[in-house]
């Protein structure tokens, strides 16, 4: 390989001795070695990637044409859906690739509390994947309110909103972030300089410190043992399997198979039932008409419940901002001797489903009114998601778990 | 996983279903499934053209072939004033079945009635008090409200699935110009009409992801291959 490499002269030779192009790749995907029983889960890093790809690729284009003016933002949208020559594409590929970022990466937080990816020593990574979260939330709250639709006013409206409620300083604050007494087109245009510049530079280089933490420490994998303790001669994990060629075919393969998923959607439901693009936004915003129901996209709904969960708005904005923050200490939470939850205790396995079920629910209670059983039912659910976090110290610590091979079997 | 994708596909339904209907007395119809076509769509957009369009425009529609075979063509639709008709003037229809959907708008032709007590001489029951005038009286003729106002408002609060279709409780009084069957494909024609008015790109978009998703299902096949290969190397 080298000797074939150190043949070729002309201008790849001339590259390479100012800038280490092969050297990366070798040391990043040929001698770059990953547990060879990645299975499924693992893809949906791959498909986040292949996802801020496609919102990054069609939103210069659509920035290209929309306008960001309180008069013209939705005509102007409209214009990109009828008049724009692939219009409609462009469009319709940055709205589904909203809604699938978070299916995307919720799948992915699910498989690393799973099986135990935050644990020692991937903290960091841990932690740069719950920055991403948080930054990936204000880049599509950001976004949601560009086409100046009903959705997009009064949700922008909620939100700032819930900064009123910060004692003291809450209304200042308001004026300051809307940079206007009401919310107008002051903040539309602020809105639009973080959704297409501040906040996609931000989420870039947490992308870039998340894949360069994750290289450092190497994948975990679905049995949750260090494939790093069992090396051979040459200190080449046991284990291990170079990630080029066999995880980029096999990747390549899933992409594939992602984008069959992404663009049946794409073509055939955009709208996805009224879930990824809403009805009431497709009427222009109105200050003066509010909305029968203002509710927040699908992605953001288990966190909208648990705000209205609390009868209080500034503990509602608490509650909600830790349901989030919470994942930061995950990594410190769990006690258990092994990682992945094929070895863990029984106490694990019924927290982790509680945890994917009260989110569930919480998610359809948010785009119910919070009223009678319903709100009952979203208090209820916004405590079993919390006891699901708190309590892990103790279940994680007292179960009996499983003493997990040495090996990889098989 | 089937199962779950189907509970889950019924709950997206469900949802959609009671946000719609919310303070309304009946439930939606569905819209007759007819076929839509070139022909349909010209019929449906001159009812439009002689119908709707001195009070509605559709802004965001301009120039195209079915809109210049209707008439239904942007010199000819209304300017709107925002301070008339004190302050409620008629909306623009460009996204109107996307908003409400196509099942709203239809039933929404069914939903008038004949009431004394308005200017217009008729009421509604999906917006009610509304201060449009049924624009098809002529050819629909007119029904008669079979329950009480406050029966009415007790539906209001039913959930969707107690509530009852439009011809429970609306009555024929006149029959219309035209048979009620050939009225109600007009109707539908009408409704496609502005279906395509709201996303004028549909076909062309359906057609394409045929490709797409074709090529991609070869591609797909072809990596699967190659990956296999590889994967035998460790073996
Ligand atoms: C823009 C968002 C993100 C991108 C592009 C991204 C990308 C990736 C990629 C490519 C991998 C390697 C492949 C894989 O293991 O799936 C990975 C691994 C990982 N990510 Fe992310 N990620 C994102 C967000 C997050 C978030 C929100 C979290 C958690 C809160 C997270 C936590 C992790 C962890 C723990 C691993 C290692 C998993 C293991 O080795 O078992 N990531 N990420």
């Amino acid at each position: 390989m080298s000797q074939r490499r150190a043949e070729t002269s002309g201008i790849s030779d001339w590259i390479n001795q100012r800038l280490p192009v092969n050297q990366f790749f070798i040391r990043h995907l040929v001698n770059y070695f990953a547990p060879k029983n990645l299975n499924f889960w693992y893809f949906f890093g791959v498909f986040s990637l292949v996802v801020l790809a496609n919102q990054v690729l069609t939103g210069i284009a659509l920035a290209m044409v929309y306008t960001p003016t309180g008069a013209e933002a939705f005509a102007s949208v409209e214009h990109i859906m009828r008049h724009v020559p692939y219009g409609w594409l462009l469009r319709y590929m940055h709205s589904t690739g909203a809604s699938a970022f978070f299916i995307v990466i919720y799948l992915h937080i699910y498989r690393a509390l799973m099986y135990g990816s935050y644990r020692m020593p991937r903290e960091l990574l841990w932690l740069t994947g719950c920055v991403l979260f948080m930054v990936l939330m204000a880049e599509s709250f950001t976004g949601y309110v560009l086409p100046w639709g009903q959705m997009s006013f009064w949700g922008a409206k909620v939100i700032a909103e819930l900064f009123g409620t910060i004692p003291g300083i809450g209304t200042t604050l308001v004026h300051w972030i809307q940079g206007d007494y009401v919310i107008s087109e002051v903040l539309l245009k602020r809105f639009f300089a973080f959704h297409v510049i501040a906040v996609p530079l931000i989420l870039i280089a947490m992308v870039m410190l998340h894949i360069v933490a994750l290289h450092s420490v190497g994948s975990n994998n679905p049995e949750g043992i260090e494939i790093k303790d069992q090396c051979d001669r040459r200190g080449r994990p046991l284990d291990g399997i170079q990630f080029h060629p066999y995880y980029t075919v096999k990747d390549i393969m899933a992409v594939l198979g992602f984008l069959i998923v992404f663009a049946w959607v794409l073509f055939y439901v955009p709208e996805f039932w009224g879930l990824f693009l809403e009805p009431a936004n497709f009427q222009p915003a109105n200050p003066l008409v509010t909305p029968a129901h203002i509710q927040p996209v699908w992605y953001f709904s288990s966190f909208f419940a648990m705000l209205r969960a609390v009868p209080d708005k500034s503990y509602g904005a608490l509650v909600m901002l830790s349901a989030v923050v919470i994942l930061c200490f995950v990594p410190w939470l769990d006690r258990s001797p092994v990682r992945s939850i094929r070895y863990k205790g029984i106490g694990s396995k019924i927290a982790l489903s509680c945890l994917v079920l009260s989110f569930s629910i919480l998610g359809f209670l948010g785009t119910q009114p919070a009223v009678g059983g319903y709100l009952i039912m979203a208090r209820i659910m916004t405590g079993v998601y919390f006891a699901c976090f708190l309590a892990m110290p103790i279940y994680t610590r007292i179960e009996s778990c499983r003493t997990p091979p040495k090996r990889i079997q098989g | 996983m089937r199962k779950f994708f189907k509970a889950f596909i019924s709950i997206v339904i469900a949802l959609n279903v009671i946000e719609l209907c919310d303070a309304a007395p009946i439930r939606l119809e569905s819209m007759p499934q007819l076929k839509s076509s070139q022909a349909r769509l010209i019929s449906g957009g001159r009812l439009f053209a002689q119908h709707c369009m001195q009070c509605h425009s559709l802004q965001y529609f301009t120039h195209d072939p079915i809109g210049d075979a209707s008439g239904v063509v942007p010199d000819r639709m209304p300017k709107i004033d925002p301070e008339a008709w004190s302050g409620h003037p008629p909306p623009d229809l460009s996204l109107i079945t996307r908003y409400r959907g196509t099942d709203w708008l239809y039933t929404y032709f069914y939903s008038y009635y004949q009431d004394a007590s308005r200017p217009t001489g008729s009421n509604h029951l999906l917006t009610a008090n509304t201060s449009m005038p049924n624009p098809f009286e002529q050819l629909q003729g007119t029904h008669q409200l079979m329950i009480s106002k406050d029966q009415l408002s007790v539906l209001e609060k039913q959930p969707a699935s107690q509530k009852p279709p439009w011809y429970r409780i609306l009555k024929t009084m006149h029959a219309g110009s035209i048979p009620a069957a050939e009225f109600d494909t007009q109707l539908t024609e009408l409704v496609l009409f502005l279906e395509y008015v709201g996303e004028p790109h549909r076909a062309a978009r359906e057609a394409l992801g045929g490709w797409v998703i074709m090529f991609l299902l070869i591609f797909f096949v072809v990596a699967f291959l190659l990956y296999r290969e590889y994967w035998k190397m460790l073996d």
